[in-house]
């Protein structure tokens, strides 16, 4: 198993930062090469005085010592982060968290909403055959060029609820089990809805404190009653732990 | 320079308040003490405790809100972590929390034993456990600080909440026998969960609260609530506090000791 990286502090440049569909796009530059597992996160310093928390991003791509995440605005911290130029300097710090399993012959990669984000690194450091399943709202979602990145790795079917692009419903009406794995990123709802016997791992998204295990804050509770933290036991689960 | 908490000696004011840094074990496998002059691990009760259900932490303007419940895996989880405490270069004064007098006293005890740890803060303050705010009367106050007493030998923190007019409380915990205290615990608040709020939303607060009681006592007081910067640090001793205590901040900056540590050594 590869080894990897101890998380660290990192000031790095912002070299892109732009809208992609409904999505922001941003790579920044490290200053050294790390190893980094699909799933693993980064916590973004915000730098406003009114904000106490990091947010955290999982790995969009890393490519040599470029970085990125792809992220959806969603309140003051992510809008903070839309607004940061080119050449911005951002306190990020990770790798964190345990990353996807990268096993699996024949795999799909269930994307809801912005959680279409960890997959492509992931369907980069898979071995065996990706299939991408991508589902929103509607199709000015997704960005053309975007999407025709995922397509090169892997085959790509999308389904929107408005038929405006690809199939018409929800992502997890279209998963069948003819995958040795299912990897899924998206809303909790997403995750209910997955009805399947095959092996699933699911991505969790949640507001996180310390990001390495110690604060208890980011807690999820597992269908055992027990309290698992998203930042340090996660955040990938097996879907049948959680849900 | 040097800092003394009731003999305990600090190499710096700047003290990682129990919480977010849990047992340590996390936080010291990546980041080093500096900056640092003293660690105060998580709170440990008798038992484990599996805390409050999720969601748990919640932001707001300028500060955080949390409901941990005090989960940690009990005494003889923590006690596993000799090793780690006697290898760090600061030392290490434990945050106990008990249900029942009987706990709070069999807590004193084993630590008591223990060499490598420097005091017990007694956290009587834990706003997000049902039954446990001692704080809420002078009297249980008092006898709690004082079952402590009677078993522990080496220096007591008491750890009290905010109220208004805190005095009574304060000096109930001076006459358990306390040493020192540590004002204030998180201040209760709600947004859509109950719990805490810490951050720099709480310090005007607990500036005037410690503005108002500093003259009236004579042992030595950690403070905490909001600080983030080395002008935080200094609006508190410039109350005559003798140290602080860091929280929140490791979430914003995980080597934040160490950057309030490098303005502050030039500013004392």
């Amino acid at each position: 198993m590869e080894r990897l990286s101890t998380p660290r502090i990192y000031n790095c440049e912002i070299l892109e930062n732009r809208p992609v569909g409904g999505l922001f796009l941003l790579t920044l530059a490290l200053d050294e090469v790390i190893t980094a597992r699909a799933g693993q996160f980064f916590l973004i310093r915000i730098d406003r005085e009114d904000i106490v928390l990091r947010r955290a991003f999982s790995i969009f791509d890393m490519e040599e010592n470029r970085l990125s995440f792809l992220y959806r605005v969603v309140g003051k911290g992510t809008a903070w982060l839309s607004d940061r130029k080119v050449g911005y300097t951002l306190n990020i710090f990770g790798p964190l968290g345990n990353g996807f399993s990268l096993t699996g012959d024949r795999c799909l990669l269930v994307g809801g909403g912005s959680g279409i984000a960890p997959l492509y690194y992931l369907g980069k450091s898979l071995k065996g055959e990706v299939n991408f399943l991508f589902g929103a709202q509607t199709g000015s979602f997704f960005d053309k060029d975007l999407l025709s990145r995922y397509a090169e790795i892997g085959k790509l079917e999308i389904v929107t609820e408005d038929s405006s692009l690809g199939k018409r419903g929800l992502v997890t009406q279209y998963i069948d089990d003819n995958y040795a794995r299912i990897y899924a990123c998206g809303p909790a709802e997403m995750f209910k809805n997955i009805k399947t016997d095959i092996p699933v791992e699911i991505s969790l998204e949640t507001r996180i404190a310390c990001g390495f295990g110690a604060c208890r804050g980011c807690v999820v509770k597992t269908t055992k009653g027990e309290y698992k933290r998203v930042c340090k036991d996660g955040p990938v689960f097996d879907l049948r732990e959680i849900f | 320079m040097s800092w003394d908490l009731c003999g305990i000696k600090l190499r710096t004011p700047l003290v990682a308040g129990s919480g977010p840094l849990g047992w340590g074990k996390e936080f010291f496998e990546i980041f080093p003490t500096r900056g640092l002059g003293l660690f105060i691990p998580k709170t440990v009760t008798l038992n484990r405790k599996i805390g409050n259900p999720p969601p748990r932490i919640e932001e707001t303007v300028g500060g955080l809100i949390n409901s941990i419940g005090l989960e940690n895996d009990g005494l003889c989880e923590w006690l596993k972590l000799e090793p780690l405490y006697r290898s760090l270069d600061i030392p290490v004064m434990s945050s106990i929390a008990g249900s029942t007098l009987e706990e709070i006293r069999k807590l004193g005890e084993v630590i008591n034993e223990l060499d490598y740890i420097a005091g017990i803060e007694l956290n009587l303050s834990c706003p997000n456990v049902k039954g446990e705010n001692w704080s809420n009367s002078p009297d249980s106050i008092f006898e709690a600080t004082s079952t402590l007493r009677k078993v522990y030998k080496r220096p007591i923190f008491v750890k009290l909440a905010p109220k208004d007019n805190p005095l009574p409380y304060i000096m109930s915990a001076v006459e358990g026998g306390a040493d020192g205290l540590t004002l204030f615990n998180t201040f209760p608040a709600c947004k859509t969960i109950n719990g805490g709020l810490s951050g720099p939303a709480i310090k005007p607060i607990y500036i005037r609260l410690l503005g108002e009681i500093r003259d009236r006592i004579n042992i030595p007081i950690m403070a905490s609530g909001g600080v983030f910067s080395a002008s935080d640090v200094l609006d508190y001793m410039n109350l005559g506090i003798n140290a602080v205590q860091i929280g929140t901040a490791f979430f914003k900056d995980p080597n934040i000791a160490e950057i309030i540590w490098r303005e502050l050594k030039n500013l004392l």
